[in-house]
């Protein structure tokens, strides 16, 4: 799920930068340091909206640096064990599938697809096929995440599609 | 006991089902698929937004977006919240995934067991028609 969420940076000005640009180069250091980024707490940070306030800017004693406490509004994306969501196919492989939807890896273990739908090693390209349906690359799938695994840098899910109404769409 | 029953209420599980998101995002506002692409249309180009993760997400909202413009989104939010039970995270999961059926709808968003299909429906089917008649 996407969200729009106030988050918190902080950030440390060496005093070179003090002067009439400092805030430009505040907004610009928050930009670069934040999006991008995931953590396990808040998800992926997509982008940054907009800064609600950088804060005072306190020159801590002994070094000169001042640290601002910026608080700003940025698109946040986060999965949820039992959240339904659309993707794209990316890899097949025998034990599974891998989907991507949007900055998330998901992976489908064969476990967690529909019995009828079978591995089929003798096609062009790998693919998971049934009478009426075929996961192969970019094949767009809803599927269930069953769970998450937070990386430092990344979140990573399982999910299902071994359930009604998920699976291939169009 | 009572100690073990409370440290178990706070090392609560996440579970999109029944709504539990956590401290941080039980209040936090949903946003829509369409939503973040239009939000995300504006900062394209802007220096310091260019990284994989932001790069993937606008293909992905691209692929996925259900509503087109910006009047469309406004009218799905307005008909959603006459429904005003509904939780951000129901909303947004209607619009995104569009299912057309009540059956469909309590399956993939199992938190709206509580509404009758009756109920439900009529819902559904504007949102499919506002779907089909947008330009």
């Amino acid at each position: 799920m996407f969200f729009i969420k106030e988050l918190t940076h902080t950030i440390l000005m060496h005093p070179s930068y003090f002067g009439p640009r400092m805030l430009e180069i505040i907004e610009a250091k928050l930009h670069s340091d934040v999006q991008g980024t995931c953590t396990g707490q808040y998800g992926f940070i997509i982008a940054v909206l907009e800064i609600i306030d950088v804060g005072p800017g306190i020159v801590l004693p002994g070094n000169g640096q001042a640290e601002f406490k910026t608080r700003y509004k940025a698109i946040v994306f986060k999965p949820f064990k039992g959240e339904v969501l659309d993707g794209v196919v990316t890899n097949v492989l025998r034990a599974g599938f891998f989907v991507e939807v949007g900055p998330l890896r998901c992976f489908v273990s064969q476990q967690l697809v529909h019995p009828d739908m079978r591995f089929d090693a003798n096609a062009a390209v790998p693919s998971f096929s049934s009478q009426d349906q075929v996961i192969e690359k970019d094949t767009k799938v809803r599927l269930k995440v069953v769970g998450t695994r937070v990386d430092q840098t990344e979140i990573f899910a399982i999910a299902t599609i071994k359930e009604d109404h998920l699976g291939v769409i169009d | 006991m009572t100690t073990r029953l409370g440290r178990r209420t706070h090392l609560e599980e996440e579970d999109a089902a029944t709504l539990k998101l956590g401290a941080e995002f039980n209040n936090a506002g949903c946003l829509l698929i369409s939503e973040v692409k239009i939000l995300l249309k504006e900062k394209e180009g802007k220096p310091g937004v260019d990284s994989p993760v932001f790069n993937k997400t606008v293909e992905y909202v691209n692929m996925f977006s259900k509503f087109s413009t910006e009047d469309t989104i406004g009218l799905v939010r307005a008909t959603l919240r006459r429904q005003a039970n509904l939780t951000q995270f129901e909303t947004a999961q209607l619009a995104n995934l569009c299912p057309s059926t009540a059956e469909e709808a309590k399956s993939i968003i199992p938190s709206l067991a509580k509404y009758d299909d009756d109920e439900l429906q009529p819902l559904l089917d504007e949102l499919q028609s506002m779907r089909r008649f947008q330009d």
